[in-house]
């Protein structure tokens, strides 16, 4: 698969009841990602950064064959976590305008 | 191309670490692969601490086993947020202990074997809390099951009103949709309707005797024009919860057990409802 192919998927894990808002990556956005999300050369972690019950509780990103957890700094894959401080917010500058509005007071005030 | 084991136990100097060697290796995978009983204790060591906090196992993706990131510690096995945390019921946090016996330096001789010898108990959601929970007066009500809930098939595929319900669809369960009438506004008077055409029934309270065949009782909140979530409330008389697509857990935002939903932690879903009685006949999709 050439990079322009790679399709991946941005989930706001944030909602209980009600299915997370998502949104898509353009393609040359998506091929970067999947690259800077495998976490080549980034530090490991000891484990994921525990997250709220309610309220946002980070981003996931589905790929054809991959998942990630983006939370506090932290990029989670099958087990396997390393240190990326920057992904959560570049990630959420993604978001539509439109999910922006409706989700982003409910941010933690550095991510808004 | 090794796993690497590294103890958690200083502060100011770096953990010692150490490669395990082909031998080692095996009797890893062998003990990981033992590894079965899912729980709901946490690993200490992941929440910080002084002193010993465990051993960490990590390894790579080109690995011929793949990519490895595990805590042990207090006899649990964590793996992360999407990973259920396992019961060390193969001894790898004392074979561990073993192998870096030899390596240790600069900790008082016996140390290690000391905080090894320590009851396993892992970090404990409130499972012991049960003097400090309500009474529980509805003969139906649903034991505190998280190992039924928090596996790969059902995790993410079910969500508070599922749990709430003790029904696992795999539908993402939303209230009223399985009779055509979903709430149409984020509002309790919206979603409790959409509820009550499912076959639930608003009540003041749940201090009501509900005897076989009538029910249990959840509870409604509401993070107002954003979304809802449900509460309900166990056999041993605290309350439980699953939100969204994350585990089940006993335990509110501020890491409390629930002894009342309309009191609790709720984070953003500052509007209580309503509490409303469930049962098994009640029909969700």
């Amino acid at each position: 698969m050439g990079g322009s192919d790679v399709r991946l998927v941005v989930e706001l894990d944030i909602l209980s009841g009600r299915p997370n808002p998502r949104w898509p990556l353009a393609a040359p956005q998506a091929a970067a990602w999947a690259e800077r999300l495998a976490g080549a050369g980034r530090p490991i972690a000891s484990g994921p950064a525990p997250a709220p019950a309610l309220g946002y509780r980070g981003l996931i990103v589905q790929g054809a064959a991959t998942r990630w957890r983006i939370f506090g700094g932290r990029v989670e894959r099958a087990g396997r976590v390393h240190l990326d401080e920057g992904a959560e917010r570049e990630l959420l500058a993604t978001m539509p305008p439109a999910l922006r509005q409706q989700y982003g007071p409910a941010l933690p005030r550095g991510l808004q | 191309m090794t796993s690497r084991v590294t103890l958690q136990i200083f502060s100011g100097r770096p953990n010692p670490t150490l490669l395990l060697d082909d031998r080692q290796e095996h009797e890893l995978h062998e003990r990981l692969s033992g590894l079965k009983t899912v729980t709901d204790r946490r690993a200490p060591g992941a929440f910080g601490g002084l002193g010993y906090r465990g051993f960490i196992l990590s390894r790579d993706a080109t690995h011929p086993a793949g990519p490895l990131s595990l805590l042990v510690h207090a006899g649990v096995a964590e793996g992360g947020f999407l990973s259920p945390s396992l019961v060390d019921d193969s001894g790898v946090e004392a074979w561990l202990g073993d192998i870096f016996k030899g390596h240790l330096k600069g900790l008082p001789a016996g140390y290690l074997e000391a905080a090894l010898r320590q009851p396993a108990q892992g970090f404990h959601l409130p499972q012991g809390v049960v003097g400090g929970c309500p009474a529980c007066h509805a003969a139906d009500a649903p034991a505190y099951n998280p190992g039924a809930w928090n596996i790969p098939a059902v995790q993410p595929y079910n969500n508070c009103y599922n749990y709430a319900n003790n029904q696992a669809t795999n539908t993402f369960a939303q209230p009223g949709r399985a009779t055509g009438h979903p709430a149409a506004q984020m509002q309790c008077g919206d979603v409790q309707a959409a509820a009550t055409s499912d076959g639930l029934h608003a009540v003041p309270n749940f201090t009501g005797n509900l005897g076989p065949g009538q029910g249990w009782y959840v509870a409604l909140v509401i993070w107002p024009n954003v979304d809802y979530h449900w509460y309900r409330q166990d056999s041993v008389g605290c309350w439980s919860h699953k939100p969204g697509q994350t585990a089940v857990r006993n335990v509110d935002n501020g890491g409390q057990p629930i002894t009342d939903p309309q009191t609790c932690d709720r984070g953003p879903y500052v509007n209580f409802c309503t509490y409303m009685v469930t049962t098994r006949g009640v029909h969700i999709r």
